[in-house]
């Protein structure tokens, strides 16, 4: 079993994920060094394309100005019932935890590499967990009718040097964060990303408007580090899948 | 002529459009046409052309197996498929997953040529100009294996090694082992046909490398959906 470790202070905390929501990743193939010149990302602004990873790990989301996000008054009983349901070692199982996509934004936080190519007005992310694929459509609208899905259907367009991705149609089997914050299908989530740190790394500022569960919308934050020297390897979750949800609880075998 | 109370409900109407605009400039359909390098464009949308559940030679016969993977060919035909492992949706392996009737979509950079796949969202990423794996370098068996290419010409010529034995090379069961090593030939038979010459080499399981096609029509007007296999595995919790 292969589980991603990035850096000390987040090993324990990636280990617990890779035996909690991994099942089993059989991998290791294609680790390889960088090319040699992919000594530096690349200057353009606009130009995303490569391999990034999660700077640390954290399983919550909470809003960038500090304490808990603005629940409703359901938005906080879920919540509260997952985070006890944890705490009582009986974690309620949600669909990551049965080899589903992750959902957006839970998907931003996994602590697995995820690499972006460009194609046109297509952006595609493959990210390492789960096999997940996101396509982010530039310079289009949502199509009227969307049947939701897991990862929702994205549109982006640039201000400035910020992509601003905008997601919607996403169906109600996911959560927000890891640790238990749920939505409805009425989640909608923009994406505000620019490189920073000379393109080493993107920022990702996070807005989630849910009007069941939150009284107003509200803004996490990720960082994503550039990784020329990781390929994505392959993961297959369902393989010996120790912590299949057996009636909606997740338990480990 | 118009009414002043219309005149104004058009120029809202212009203003919203135009504010529309700016957020979302409509570009013309832009996915490109050529390579970034001057090679064969494989980029785009494709879908297999008569999936085949049971690969065959060029010559349109068995493969050549050896008389104990027969027999396991045999035991699994007669079992009805009841161990596919893709019913567990696990990886499709290699060649199993290019004749998948999902469609897929080929995304090709000079230095990286990956192919994703609408099925159970998988992928393979083809590194370029990079020696096949040997030795210490030898990849960890997968079920898809690690790959590498280079062109020939206007083929683009893929190796793939490190599988693990734990797929099928075709929907019906047919064998492989840990030794398996496959070896792909993409060309394009016309504008809007890729043609895939597959070379299958696994001495455990068959008596001489063989070969089978697969043939792929451009699909312009397709994009992937989501394919969550998984959820049929899963029941979710009672809502609250």
């Amino acid at each position: 079993m292969a589980c991603r470790v990035q850096g000390s202070a987040a090993g324990m905390g990636v280990a617990l994920i890779c035996l909690a929501f991994a099942g089993s990743v059989a991998a290791q193939g294609a680790a390889k060094p960088a090319s040699p010149d992919a000594d530096a990302p690349s200057s353009d602004p606009h130009d995303f394309d490569g391999v990034w990873f999660t700077r640390g790990y954290d399983r919550k989301f909470r809003p960038v100005e500090g304490g808990m996000p603005p629940f409703t008054e359901k938005g906080r009983k879920d919540w509260e019932r997952n985070v006890a349901a944890d705490k009582a070692g009986m974690p309620v199982a949600d669909a990551p935890t049965a080899c589903l996509p992750h959902g957006i934004p839970r998907l931003l936080a996994s602590p697995y590499p995820i690499q972006i190519i460009t194609v046109g007005n297509q952006m595609t992310w493959l990210h390492e967990v789960n096999r997940n694929q996101r396509f982010i459509w530039l310079d289009e609208k949502h199509p009227a009718n969307l049947e939701p899905t897991y990862l929702g259907h994205s549109v982006a367009h640039w201000e400035g040097d910020t992509l601003v991705i905008d997601t919607t149609a996403l169906n109600d089997k996911t959560r927000i964060d890891e640790e238990g914050i749920t939505h409805t299908t009425q989640l909608h989530v923009v994406e505000r990303i620019r490189k920073i740190n000379g393109g080493k790394e993107l920022e990702s500022l996070i807005t989630i408007t849910d009007p069941v569960m939150f009284t107003k919308p509200w803004t996490t934050k990720r960082t994503y580090e550039w990784r020329p020297d990781v390929r994505i390897m392959e993961y297959a979750c369902e393989e010996n899948n120790r912590n299949a949800p057996v009636d909606g609880v997740t338990r480990a075998k | 002529m118009i009414s002043f109370r219309m005149r104004r409900v058009a120029d809202a109407i212009f203003a919203a459009v135009l504010s529309t605009l700016a957020a979302y400039p409509i570009t013309a359909a832009t996915q490109p046409t050529k390579s970034e390098d001057g090679k064969p464009y494989f980029g785009g949308v494709w879908l297999i052309e008569n999936a085949p559940r049971e690969l065959k030679t060029l010559a349109g016969k068995a493969p050549p197996l050896k008389p104990e993977a027969a027999a396991l060919y045999t035991k699994r035909k007669q079992a009805k498929s009841a161990d596919d492992p893709n019913a567990q949706c696990l990886p499709h392996g290699v060649p199993r997953l290019l004749t998948a009737s999902h469609p897929i979509q080929i995304l090709q950079k000079p230095k990286q040529i990956s192919v994703v796949y609408e099925a159970n969202h998988q992928s393979r990423m083809f590194y370029l100009n990079e020696p096949v794996p040997t030795g210490d370098d030898y990849p960890d068996p997968t079920y898809l294996g690690t790959s590498v290419a280079h062109w020939n010409g206007n083929a683009l010529l893929v190796d793939t090694v490190g599988f693990n034995d734990r797929t099928w090379l075709d929907d019906s069961g047919l064998p492989h082992s840990d030794a398996l090593q496959v070896a792909e030939r993409y060309e394009l038979a016309g504008p809007d046909r890729l043609r895939v010459t597959v070379t299958i080499t696994d001495p455990k399981t068959f008596t001489v490398p063989w070969q089978t096609q697969i043939t792929y029509k451009r699909q312009p007007n397709l994009r992937l959906k989501e394919d969550p296999c998984a959820e049929k595995l899963w029941t979710p919790p009672p809502p609250t």
